[in-house]
């Protein structure tokens, strides 16, 4: 077998071995990326309120500071 | 810091202190949940009641609106997505306490009160409270939701509720979590409970092209209402206009609607009308015994209501509905 081949033959194994590697990755990001988007409709991400203006708000009416219903305590200083 | 969960809704928020639910609307103050929209409307009209759209609900009569802001949802393609995915800081309420809400549909000739174009889960207070005084007063309460509530929630309020229109958006669990941020299943069971009681149930689909417009999808959605709700229940197929982060759809073909609603009548339900669409066929009611006409409608507008206490003038059937 001439150096030329044997140079051929290692480098389509090598491109093989690549391309699998290739496949893996983007099937794990595939699942990384199917995992964040669940979890973006199961949980979403909560947004802190601006205390003083919403403080504002209702002090001038225009909403309410009314006790809401259907809701329970989770825990004492749960680290969020 | 104390953590609370809300559960009104299928999302269960748990919020930290100072944090909001995905409703926007309901926040943890010093570990107790409030809402920030009670008597605290953004959108207050008198509609038709076809509007809504309620068919079968005291047809011709004028219904006192209402809503904040805010909503559990993200639909990509809401038609009130300027109040619904606004923080209620940012739109302009007024104070309208349920106390004062009932005299003032009286006022404006209303004989009903819808709670609607948000969603009313999302001020699920404010519209219970309304709710229980309107009934008092001798007035109905129509709401016009997602259904996307918990069960508890839903069944203490039913028995203050006269109709309801709810929005199926797909047959698909994919459909409800990217386009709307939701789920199917707990919509389809606020549907088998509604359905169970006496109230008027109605239910609308938005046919948005390409995303929920697959006829084998609708005839598995038609085929469900029929078998789980009964074939009575008024299905209304409505048009999509692009709106909010799908302005570059199309709106839908007329031909898809009318697809839509024959694959309907071929799964056995007798009431199916086309929204957003002039076409008379689809927009009037008939006996689905005889085929007469009972209600005449062009467009929000009734022409002349036929039945006789509820039945058909003709054959006598009684048809779904208060009339």
């Amino acid at each position: 077998m001439t150096n030329a081949l044997k140079s051929k033959k290692i480098l389509r194994s090598n491109g093989l071995i690549v391309l699998m590697c290739l496949l893996v990755l983007l099937g794990m990001a595939a699942s990384l990326w199917q995992q964040s988007r669940l979890e973006t409709v199961e949980r979403p991400a909560m947004r802190t309120v601006d205390v003083e203006r919403i403080d504002r708000e209702i002090g001038a009416g225009r909403l309410s500071d009314m006790p809401a219903r259907h809701w329970i305590v989770i825990e004492e200083d749960a680290p969020k | 810091m104390t953590a609370v969960e809300c559960r009104l809704c299928p999302h269960r928020c748990v919020l930290a202190e100072n944090e909001r639910g995905k409703c926007r609307v309901r926040w943890n103050r010093n570990g107790e949940l409030k809402s920030l929209v009670y008597g605290r409307p953004c959108a207050v009209h008198v509609d038709p009641v076809e509007k809504k759209p309620m068919f079968h609900f005291r047809p011709g009569s004028r219904i006192f609106s209402i809503a904040t802001a805010g909503c559990n949802l993200r639909c990509k393609y809401c038609q009130n997505w300027s109040i619904s995915q606004a923080d209620p800081e940012t739109t302009r309420n007024e104070i309208l306490l349920p106390e004062d809400l009932i005299p003032t549909a009286r006022a404006n000739g209303c004989v009903s009160i819808a709670y609607t174009y948000t969603d009313p889960i999302i001020y699920y207070e404010y519209a219970f409270d309304s709710c229980v005084l309107a009934h008092r007063q001798g007035m109905e309460n129509v709401l016009v939701t997602a259904g996307y509530i918990e069960e508890k929630p839903l069944r203490e309020l039913l028995p203050h509720v006269d109709g309801a229109n709810v929005d199926l958006k797909g047959f698909s669990d994919e459909f409800y979590r990217e386009m709307c941020g939701g789920r199917l299943k707990p919509v389809l069971r606020t549907l088998e409970i509604m359905a169970k009681t006496d109230m008027v149930l109605e239910i609308t689909n938005l046919v948005v092209p390409g995303h929920n417009d697959d006829p084998k999808e609708i005839r598995e959605m038609c085929r469900w209402i029929a078998q789980n709700l009964g074939t009575e229940i008024p299905l209304h197929f409505s048009r999509f206009h692009p709106h909010n982060q799908l302005q570059r759809l199309p709106p839908t073909p007329a031909s898809t609607l009318l697809d839509a609603a024959k694959i309907a009548q071929s799964e056995g339900l007798k009431h199916v009308y086309l929204g957003n669409l002039r076409d008379a066929t689809y927009e009037n009611t008939y006996c689905p015994k005889c085929g007469a006409l009972l209600v005449e409608r062009v467009g929000f507008r009734v022409r002349q209501v036929k039945l006789q206490n509820g039945r058909c003038p003709k054959c006598s059937t009684s048809i779904y509905g208060r009339w």
